[in-house]
């Protein structure tokens, strides 16, 4: 069996933000010499999601609107308090909540050395609080 | 026009890749954790957020703790990547004596430099301290803004003692054709910040950072709750200007806790934008 592994940085350009990361996913599988088996995608911050949608351009809008809706920026957080570790006030516990809702790894079948998806499969990176260089790992077990 | 007047390009990793004791520095010292950028994704940043210009300030703490958070020179480099969006105010220790008034000549040219950054709170002198009014002197006599630290900081590095916004009358009496900008709203201190906005014509206040909540929760705290909204619009609105103190506390959310606040809309850009393009010159040339 063969572990492939590779950390990617993902550049956000919005405050919340979709990257579709399908072909990036994809070429770490074509290079990670495994046939068959499954890809991880595992985002390292917890103020992003990673999630497997369509990638039409009205359902990405919908998607940031429904988890706004879901989490308001304007709550009575318990995170929202001065932060001694990071030197700084925390101010964005609706991001964290909405990665949660999102989840913050996929994983997709590989088979002959591509991954199994869909036709109106994308995958993709959501940066709740952006914009910024994000850090994703991919990792792909299998023979 | 929005113009952040208050940005810290400390977590550009270029920064950190050429001098790796930033990276421990900006932990330790200067007691920020955060995720490094690329420059270009450190303008992106300001960019999505509506910036147009964006006042970026160095700190030298060489005698105390032997780096600059950044230095000039690396500020320099910046500015001349992106001479379109950042405008520098230098980092410099004025107990240095004649090094620092050497630093004013060489970097402040109006144009890409246009002020200092002091941080006595940090640096460890007193801003009364008249050692330093040369600094102000030359200051004052090129036209250069001084933006000296007032007000708060989670910082136990730093002594409050000198942060306490009356400590800068002396210098505002004194030199009365220096713009000074008071940081942070001179925060707990509000009420002597404000008195020293009022009396003297050459001080202003930025919004920098939040102390007691949300961006939003803190400015509207300050200003709806504690100043009020006439008083803020009779006595401020050409007093304030908007900072956010990016990276620690995201542009993007102090201009949204501004844009949120119960002022009109005149009062509004003066903040966000007209009221620093006044100070810094305006025109063509910014």
């Amino acid at each position: 069996m063969k572990i492939y592994g590779e950390y990617v940085k993902v550049e956000t350009r919005r405050g919340e933000d979709l990257v579709d990361i399908t072909d990036l996913v994809s070429e770490i599988v074509g290079r990670s010499g495994v046939s068959d088996g499954m890809v991880t995608i595992y985002t390292m911050h917890t103020t992003t999601g990673i999630v497997v949608n369509e990638g039409e351009e009205g359902l990405t809008k919908d998607i940031v609107r429904f988890l706004s809706k879901l989490v308001p920026e304007n709550g009575e957080y318990m995170h929202h308090h001065f932060f001694r570790e990071d030197g700084r006030m925390a101010v964005n516990a609706w991001a964290h909540l909405r990665s949660i809702l999102t989840g913050m790894h996929t994983s997709l079948p590989v088979s002959d050395r591509r991954i199994v998806i869909g036709m109106r499969q994308r995958v993709f990176l959501i940066d709740f609080d952006g914009p910024q260089a994000r850090s994703i790992y991919v990792q792909v077990i299998g023979i | 026009m929005i113009i952040d007047f208050h940005v810290h390009p400390v977590n550009v990793e270029e920064l950190h890749r050429a001098s790796p004791d930033m990276t421990t520095a900006l932990r330790d010292v200067y007691g920020l954790r955060i995720g490094l950028q690329p420059l270009r994704v450190f303008v992106d940043q300001l960019r999505s957020f509506g910036v147009s210009k964006a006042v970026i300030l160095g700190l030298d703490l060489s005698r105390l703790y032997g780096v600059k958070l950044p230095s000039n020179e690396e500020l320099a480099k910046i500015i001349s990547e992106y001479p379109d969006l950042f405008i520098g105010f230098i980092g410099l220790d004025p107990l240095k004596g004649d090094e620092a008034l050497d630093e004013i000549e060489k970097y402040i040219d109006k144009r890409k430099f246009r002020g200092v950054k002091l941080h006595p709170s940090l640096q460890g002198f007193r801003p009364d301290d008249e050692r330093v009014y040369p600094v102000y002197e030359l200051l004052e006599n090129i036209g250069a803004i001084l933006m000296i630290h007032t007000g708060f900081s989670w910082n136990t590095r730093s002594n409050l003692g000198y942060s306490y916004p009356l400590l800068i009358e002396p210098i505002a009496s004194k030199f009365k054709g220096l713009k000074i900008v008071l940081t942070h709203m001179g925060w707990p201190w509000i009420w002597e910040s404000i008195c020293l906005a009022l009396r003297y014509e050459n001080v202003y206040l930025d919004t920098a950072d939040t102390f007691t909540g949300t961006p939003r929760e803190h400015l509207r705290r300050v200003f709806v709750e504690i100043l009020g909204v006439r008083f803020v619009e009779a006595f401020l609105r050409d007093k304030v200007l908007f900072g956010s103190n990016h990276p620690r506390m995201e542009s993007g959310k102090i201009i949204e806790a501004i844009r949120s606040l119960p002022i009109g809309s005149e009062s509004r850009e003066s903040i966000l934008g007209l009221n620093a393009l006044r100070i810094l010159g305006g025109g063509d040339t910014l």
